[in-house]
Order: structure tokens, then sequence, then C-alpha cells
């Protein structure tokens, strides 16, 4: 429905594109792409992404992928913007499926990734929720996923032993293992506030476990309040949070320090998904002795979503320019698919989108990692790409006064609804 | 009397040296943490001023991963053609109209500190623009152009306030002599504004070596990427940073600015001498 | 004013020497400002088309909580900010003078915070501050016996807006100690020669000959420095983000925010507008304030 009227929006983007002047498109000769990506260049992705590339360049010499990398992220949307503004994108660039890159969609100006993949027969290639979650509400896709991506809170074995804890299975007891490490010296819970994402989290359990993604859904476009029973929760749980788990200052923390908290011992869980994996793995690929990890916890047997269910991604995926989607290209992305998995996980050790066969010689973590990602039912939604980018701001200011204890649940909720209803007004 | 000749000796020099202590502190902090390897980093933020190791696994990762050099090496070549390209507009321009006063020289020079009030993220589209359409993009014009514009300001107002203080006398003397409005202005004001110049070359290298937002946006080009760019080198894909290649980068980052003001300062003291000499 | 009989020199020497710089700084400065102003009056998101709103954006403004704080975060960050760079900048330049050796090195040493780039000087200043892992700054507070002033200073939302003024302010004080320097050594050593056998003692010398002397210099930098700081961004961008909460959000970090995270060029170009006539206010005053103290002493 958002996407009926293709040709207008066709126009409307040549239109775009020719008010910014004939300025010209920065490649050189048609079969090398330009690629801006918020990805680092010694990650899993890019390095197996190039490998792929130099493969393909054996029959298709004269193709090629040129790398432009901003990992900073404010640095990177900035860019991206600017260049989506004067109508001057480059061939392939990192997006999520938020509401502005649907409003680049709708302006006609990258490819639609979903029909791409149908017509070169690479769909099933994929792992489901890895293009599910690179999907607009509409379920058409425009983005390329790379990586599938399970989330996980890890926690050093040694410290709940010593204070005598278990695994939380329930939301309950994970303010109860928090309170005990607390009370035996342990920071329990290392968190990365500066950063918004890990926050939001945290926050959307509660909601999650009762409702599923119909509580975001239907938040997001103002038909259900923060300061419904569910949003309430919410906001109570993460201001609990604050005072009893997080360690100090954790407003302020960057991902590198709440991660080297947890690394160096110093906190006793840490929530992050599996592009992380690497930092937590020993010489064989396992996991080091001392760390072991649980899903996020229930509420109770009346919840919405299982304990099987949890956060599943793939992370920031890839837009083509409209213009860029040739035949060549599509080649290309047939190529990929049969290759990108396994180098991306046998050189690299990285979990690709694709579907990647489980072998013996696999270390168990990975085994355990697929094993998980197979039994997915629903997968939860990222607040921070489903909501409106004011909203996130939003969100980020109040979560954090929420988080230190500066307002009360009831004001957290006054505030996001009023951003919302702002949102939805303007729409 | 001797009691207050003790005061003003010892006061200025207990000044300086809390003064030398704060100011050197952070680099102090850095360089020491540069030093130290990654695992002590990670436990915690560096607490040391004199590091406990000399670790230079970090200096060795920074150069590794980074072309550190080939960035020093652009930071440089933008900061010359920056600062001299700024002084080059600004000192005529400063000069006329402060010594000039042709008619709608003060509407001139009004019109430049507007420059002082406008933020610089207002111009990044329009220029950007700009830029592609005069093919600039990409080049180290792309990142010095915008530079100057936003630079020019503050230079002609410095300048200005400078050539107040030329006696009038001293110009109207070499226009006597026959000289002309050239002549007189490159002659008699411009070395006489030596000291001028160097204040400005200093306070406009702090925010040229610095800058960021110009050089992320218009420079898409690793071969020409900045220092202060160059610093996200050592951020992963999920803002993970290595903070020991980072201190070391700053800290490599850092030194030839010190050997620079150092060779500036030694400037600004000759002209002092050669000053008290005349006088 | 003095009239300047300097030169029968034509207007159009004059415009020849301006016109160079004018060129420049009006395509790099004056026309995106216009184009801002065109964009603050409409709504855009930098893809679609640009529709007119009028004033909507500015009466926004209004009602909108965090640009009120932001608006006056900045006001503390402005006054406060300058007031230390000056203050800072002059105790630098009047202690360095009065010694007789290094001055040289010294002044070097002075500008390290300076040439460090913003963003890593954040970064420096974050790890200092840091809590938990305990930082330099905790971990000196409690060897000395002031642990219970050892806190999370970052995520303590009544002190960050001092912290990322203070930071800024620190960073930059070199530049007005360099600026008062080179005017304090430019002075006539016969003025002060005189003042001295006159009898003034080191305090009369600095209050009543030498600062006197170098009010221009003084007032430049007034001007400077508020502008300055008005359009302060990197250090509290980099440091906190703005946060927690809108504690240290500035007009420009949210202008920021405004256009590049939320893409909303009409709301983030009326906030750049703001900032603009707020500052040439500002200015203005400081301006005719210097005018008349120029004019009365």
């Amino acid at each position: 429905m958002v996407r009926s009227s293709i040709t207008g929006k066709v126009l409307r983007g040549v239109a775009v594109g020719a008010l910014s002047l004939a300025i010209g498109a920065t490649g050189a000769n048609a079969e090398t792409y330009h690629y801006i990506t918020a990805k680092q260049p010694n990650g899993p992705v890019l390095q197996a992404l190039m490998d792929v590339v130099a493969e393909f360049k054996k029959t298709h010499p004269d193709f090629d992928i040129t790398l432009e990398h901003i990992p900073d992220r404010p640095a990177y949307l900035q860019k991206i913007k600017i260049l989506a503004t004067s109508g001057e994108l480059p061939e392939l660039f990192d997006a999520d499926a938020e509401p502005y890159y649907e409003d680049i969609v709708e302006a006609g100006l990258v490819a639609n990734i979903g029909e791409i993949f149908d017509e070169i027969g690479i769909t099933d290639k994929y792992i489901p929720f890895a293009l599910d979650y690179e999907r607009f509400d509409d379920g058409s896709l425009w983005l390329i996923p790379w990586e599938a991506n399970v989330e996980y809170f890890y926690y050093h074995k040694d410290m709940f032993e010593a204070a005598g804890v278990d695994p939380p299975a329930t939301i309950g007891d994970f303010m109860d293992v928090c309170t005990t490490l607390g009370e035996s010296g342990v920071t329990p819970v290392s968190v990365a506030g500066k950063e918004g994402w890990p926050m939001y989290r945290y926050l959307s359990m509660p909601s999650w476990r009762r409702m599923g993604n119909e509580f975001l859904d239907r938040l997001k476009v103002g038909e259900i309040s923060m300061g419904s029973e569910a949003g309430l929760e919410d906001a109570q749980f993460f201001q609990e949070l604050g005072a009893n788990c997080f360690q100090q200052g954790f407003a302020s923390a960057d991902y590198t320090t709440a991660l080297n908290m947890f690394l160096s011992g110093q906190s006793a869980i840490y929530y992050v998904g599996t592009w992380e994996l690497h930092s937590l793995l020993d010489e064989n690929s396992e996991l080091k002795d001392d760390i072991a990890y649980f899903k996020m916890p229930i509420i109770d047997e009346n919840d919405a979503t299982g304990p099987d269910d949890f956060y599943a991604h793939s992370g920031i995926g890839t837009a083509i320019r409209a213009d860029a989607a040739t035949d060549e290209m599509k080649d290309f992305l047939a190529f990929l698919a049969d290759r990108f998995g396994d180098i991306s996980h046998h050189t690299y050790g990285g979990l690709p989108s694709l579907k990647i066969e489980v072998t013996d010689e696999m270390p168990q973590i990975y085994k355990d990692i697929l094993a998980d990602m197979e039994a997915v039912g629903e997968y939860a939604r990222v607040w921070d790409v489903k909501l409106d980018a004011a909203t996130v701001d939003t969100l980020f200011r109040q979560s954090q006064l929420l988080g230190l204890g500066e307002i009360t649940p009831e004001q957290f909720a006054e505030e996001i609804d009023r951003s919302i209803q702002q949102y939805v007004s303007g729409q | 009397m001797t009691s207050r000749l003790k005061l003003t000796t010892w006061l200025p020099v207990l000044l300086v040296a809390i003064f030398l202590v704060i100011q050197l502190f952070p680099v102090i902090w850095v360089i020491s943490a540069s030093l130290q390897t990654p695992e002590a980093l990670a436990r915690g933020p560096s607490n040391r001023l004199i590091p406990d190791t000399l670790y230079l696994g970090n200096y060795v990762r920074a150069f590794d991963t980074s072309p550190l050099l080939q960035y020093l090496l652009n930071s440089t070549i933008i900061a010359v053609l920056t600062i001299g390209l700024t002084i080059i507009l600004a000192a005529p321009a400063a000069y006329a109209i402060e010594k000039m006063r042709f008619s709608g020289s003060r509407i001139v020079l009004n019109y430049f500190l507007l420059g002082l009030m406008i933020p610089v993220f207002v111009s990044l589209l329009p220029i950007f623009q700009s830029l592609g359409f005069f093919g600039l993009r990409n080049t180290y014009w792309a990142v010095v152009l915008p530079q100057v514009g936003f630079q020019l300001p503050v230079a002609i107002y410095l300048y200005t306030s400078f050539f107040r203080g030329i006696p009038n006398e001293l110009l109207e003397a070499a226009s006597i002599d026959g000289a002309g409005v050239f002549r007189t202005f490159w002659s008699v004001a411009v070395p006489l504004s030596i000291n001028a110049t160097i204040t400005i070359v200093v306070y406009n290298f702090i925010f040229v070596w610095n800058e960021f937002v110009f050089a992320n946006t218009f420079l898409t080009n690793d071969a020409i990427k900045t220092l202060p760019v160059g610093l996200n080198d050592f951020v992963s894909d999920m803002g993970r940073r290595d903070y020991g290649a980072t201190y070391a980068a700053i800290v490599v980052s850092v030194l030839p600015t010190v050997a620079l003001y150092l060779f500036l300062n030694r400037r600004v003291i000759d002209s002092m001498t050669a000053g008290a000499v005349r006088g | 004013m003095r009239k300047n009989k300097l030169l029968g020199t034509p207007s159009w020497a004059g415009w020849l020497f301006v016109t160079p710089a004018l060129v420049l700084f009006t395509a790099v400065v004056i026309v995106p400002i216009g184009w801002s102003f065109y964009l603050s009056l409409g709504a855009w998101n930098g893809l679609g088309k640009w529709r007119f709103t009028g004033i909507a954006n500015y009466l926004n403004m209004l009602g909108d909580t965090v640009f009120r704080q932001a608006l006056l975060n900045n006001i503390f960050f402005s006054l406060v900010g300058s007031a230390v760079q000056l203050v800072v900048g002059m105790a630098m330049a009047v202690s360095l003078i009065s010694i007789a050796r290094f001055r040289n090195v010294i002044r070097v040493a002075y500008f390290l915070p300076a040439v460090i780039s913003s963003v890593a000087i954040s970064q420096i200043f974050v790890q200092l501050l840091s809590a938990d892992p305990e930082g330099f700054i905790n971990g000196a507070l409690k060897s000395v016996g002031l642990g219970s002033f050892a806190q999370p200073f970052l995520s303590n939302t009544g002190l960050t807006l001092l912290i990322v003024t203070l930071v800024d302010a620190y960073k930059f004080c070199a530049i007005y100690m360099a600026i008062f320097y080179s005017a304090l050594v430019s002075l006539d050593q016969d003025v002060l020669a005189a003042a001295e056998i006159d009898g003034a003692n080191w305090l009369q010398q600095l209050f009543l000959v030498r600062l006197p002397l170098i009010w221009a210099t003084i007032a430049a930098s007034v001007v400077l420095v508020v502008s300055g700081t008005l359009r302060g961004f990197d250090i509290p961008f980099v440091m906190t983000g703005g946060g927690p909460g809108t504690s240290s959000e500035l007009v420009s970090t949210y202008m920021y925010k405004t256009l590049f995270r939320q893409s909303n060029f009409g709301y983030g170009s009326s906030l750049a507008i703001f900032l603009v006539i707020e500052c040439l206010l500002i200015v203005v005053i400081i301006r005719k304030a210097f005018s008349a103290t120029e004019k009365t002493g």
C-alpha cells in the first residue's frame, strides 16, 4: 500500500536527482561500485565480501567494489544524509529498515532487494529471520542482510558461584540475581548507556514478553500508550535496573568501557549480540572457560512469547542504488549467495545471514548458536529501528534519566507518548 | 620594596608552575596510557602518569591499521594551504578596511563579522553540492576552501584590530616617500604585522589541525583523509574502540604540532628581540 | 574618529584588496545561511518535496522543552566558559611575561591541550572522569581523603554541563593566553619603564597601565570567545552526547541531532537561524558596551 504508486515515486526521485544538478556520478566506469559502509574493514563481513569480490573478478575482470568505511555511526549517518539530499547516494550503502530509509525507498532511489532475490532465486539461501529483520512492515525487502545475530546475557560463572546464584529464568529472578551479586560486592551488570540501544533492549523486555511485537507495533503508531500497563512495566523494570543492576555511571559508559568491564571481570553480566562473539572466545574458538550465557528471561507462563524467542536480527543492511542493480550486479549477488556464507564463517569466524552447514568440526558454541537460531519462533523487533528518529532521541534522553532515577516511570511514559504523538500527527 | 619584589618574583613563577602542571597533565596521561598493554587498559582507565610498562604494541597496531603518516602529511598540506590562503586573503582585506577607509568599509567589516556567528553545520549541504559542481570533491581544496571561508572573519577581525594600532604617520611617511598603495602595504604594514600574523597562524592552526566535520563530509578517499578523521580507524562496527591504538595515534598527531610551535616561538622571540634592539 | 588622510587612495583600490576575501566568504558562509533561512520556512526531510510552512518551525521552538533547556545550557556554557577562558588566559599571559626564562618552552606546553583534537581531548577526559571502572580523578580524590566527592561525574545531571563547559574552556584558554601575551609583549617598554619610575607597583602597573593599553585586544577577544562558545559543539557532543537527559544539551548539539539524526531539515535550519541571531545580538551588545567604555575611558 505504502509503495503503490511506484512510478510517481520514481519520477519524484528523478526530480530530486535532477535538482542536484548534472554533477555526474562518481564511478569512473560502469562496473565499479562504490560502497560507503558503516562496517569496519577488518570485520568478518567486509573481509569476506572483498574475498568474494576477488573470486568473482576472475570471471568478471571489470567488476569491482571500492570501499569507503566510516565506522563512527553518527559520522556515517551524517554523510549518507548529505549524499541522499544531494541526490548522490553511492551505488552501495548501509542502512537499517527505519522510517528515514523508508523515505529513501519511497523516493525511488534504491533497488527492491526482495524482488531481485526472488528473480535470481536466492531467497531460500538466507536465514529467514535475517531477511525479515531488514523488511518493512509491509513485508517488502530493500536491504541485503549480512549477519545473523542473536543476543544473549553472558555471565562469569565463578562470580555467580561465589555469590551463590544461578542464571535467572524469569525477570523477577534477574532482579534477585542482581541484588545478591550486588551484596557480594560485585557490579552485577555493565551496560553502555551512551550508545542508546543497549538501554532499549533492557527496557523493552517486559512488554515483549507480555505482548510480543504487538506492543512496539502499536506503540509506534500511537495506538497504545507507553503509560499502559505493559509500557509502565517496562519503565519500572528499567528504573529498577538502573538502581539495582547497572554499574555506576552507566548513562555515560560507551560500548568499549562496558564490554571491557565484563571481559576484565569487573561486572558479572553483559548483554550483547553474537557479533561480539570473537571477544568471548578462547584460542580454540570456544567460549572462555569462565563464561556462559543465558537467554532473555521470561515473566511467567502467561507470556506471549516463549523462552526460545528473543532478540535475533541481522544488523545494518546494505542498499543498492536503483540504477546500480544491473545484470552484472545480479550475477554478483547470486555468486555472493553461494560463497559469502562459507567464507565469512570458515575464514573469519563470522555468523553469516546465509544458511551454513553445521559440521562436526564446528566449535560447540557455534553449533549451539545455530541451533538457537533455528529454534527462534518470534524474534523481537528493535526499538531504535522501528521508532522514528525524533522519538528515538527522546527515548535516549528519557531512558538515561529514568535509569538514573531522575524521573518517574509515569513522566517517562508521558514524554515518549508526546514524541510519538508528534510524529504520528506529522505523517 | 624588597618584599614587594619578592612577591612579584615568586608569584608568577608559582602561577606558571601550576598552569604548566594542569596543561601538561592530559598529554602526560595519554603518553603514559599509550605505553600500557591492551590488557591493562581493558581493566580500566589508566591511572598512572608514569608508565609502569614500556609497551610499544599500541604504536605498532596504530601504524598497522591506519596509514597515520599519510594522514599526517594530508593534515599538514591542508593546514599549510588553509592558513596560507587565509593570511593572503585576510591581511589585505583588513588593511583596506582599517587603513584605506574606502566608502563602505565599515559595512564590509561588519559583513565579515557576521561569519563569527554562523555554525558550520548549516553550510555542509550547500558546500557539498557546489564542491561537486566545481569538481573539487576529494581534493585538498574541498576542505581548504570552506575552512578558509570560516577562518576569514577571525583573521580579518584580528588584523583590523592590529592595524588600528599602527600609527597612520608611518604609512603616510611611506606614501609621501612616493610608495604606492601596494608598496606601502607590502613594505610597511606587512613587516609590522608579523606578531599579529603569528597570533593568527597559531589561532587558525588549532582549528584547522583539528577540523573534523568538513574533512569527514567532503573527503571520501582514504588517501587524503586527515588525522582527526583517521582516529576513527580504531573503531569497529558496533563502536568498540581500540583505546591503546587511539592513544598512540593521539600522541603521534600531537608531536608535529609541538615542533611547529617551538619553531614559531623562536620566530616570535626573534622578532621581539629585533624590536627591542630597534627601541 | 581619526580622519584618514593616508591616501588619496581611490575607493577601487580598497575594493581590490577586499574582493577576493569577500567572494570566498560570501560563497562559503553567507550563501549557505541564506539557504538555511529558506529551509527554515518549510518542512523537508532531504528527499521529498520542500513544503512551505511559514514560521511554524519558529513557533514550534516556543513549546519545545528540549530547545528551552538547550538554550539555558548554552547561556551558561557561554558565560562561564568565556569568563574562565579570558581570566585563565590572562593569568597565563601575565604570569608568563613576569618570568624571565623559559617563556618559549612554557608557551608550547601551555598550548598542548589546544592542539590535541577535540575528539581526543574529550575521550581523555571521559577516561579521567570514569567512575566504574575507576578513573584517575576519582582515584585521586579517594587517595587524598576526598572520597566523598568521588562519583560518576558524567552521569550526574547536576554536573555534566559544568564539566563540559570547563573541559571546553580548558582546551581553548591557551588561545587567549597567546593573544594577550603577544599584545602584552608588544607594549612600549618606555611607557612601562615610566610607570615603574613613578613608583607604580606590580598590580597597579598591570591594571592601570598594561591592561588599558591592550583594551582593544581584550575587546576583540571577548567577541571571539563569546561567539566561539555560543557555537560550542565538539566537546559536549563527544563527552556526553548532550546527556544524560538534556543536562548538557546545547543549541548546536540539538541542531546537529535534528538535522542529521532526525533529517528534519526545516526545524534544524530554524535552530541554526536562531543560533545566528542569538549570537548576533549578544555580539552587538558586547561591542556596544566596549565602544562605550572606550569613549568614557
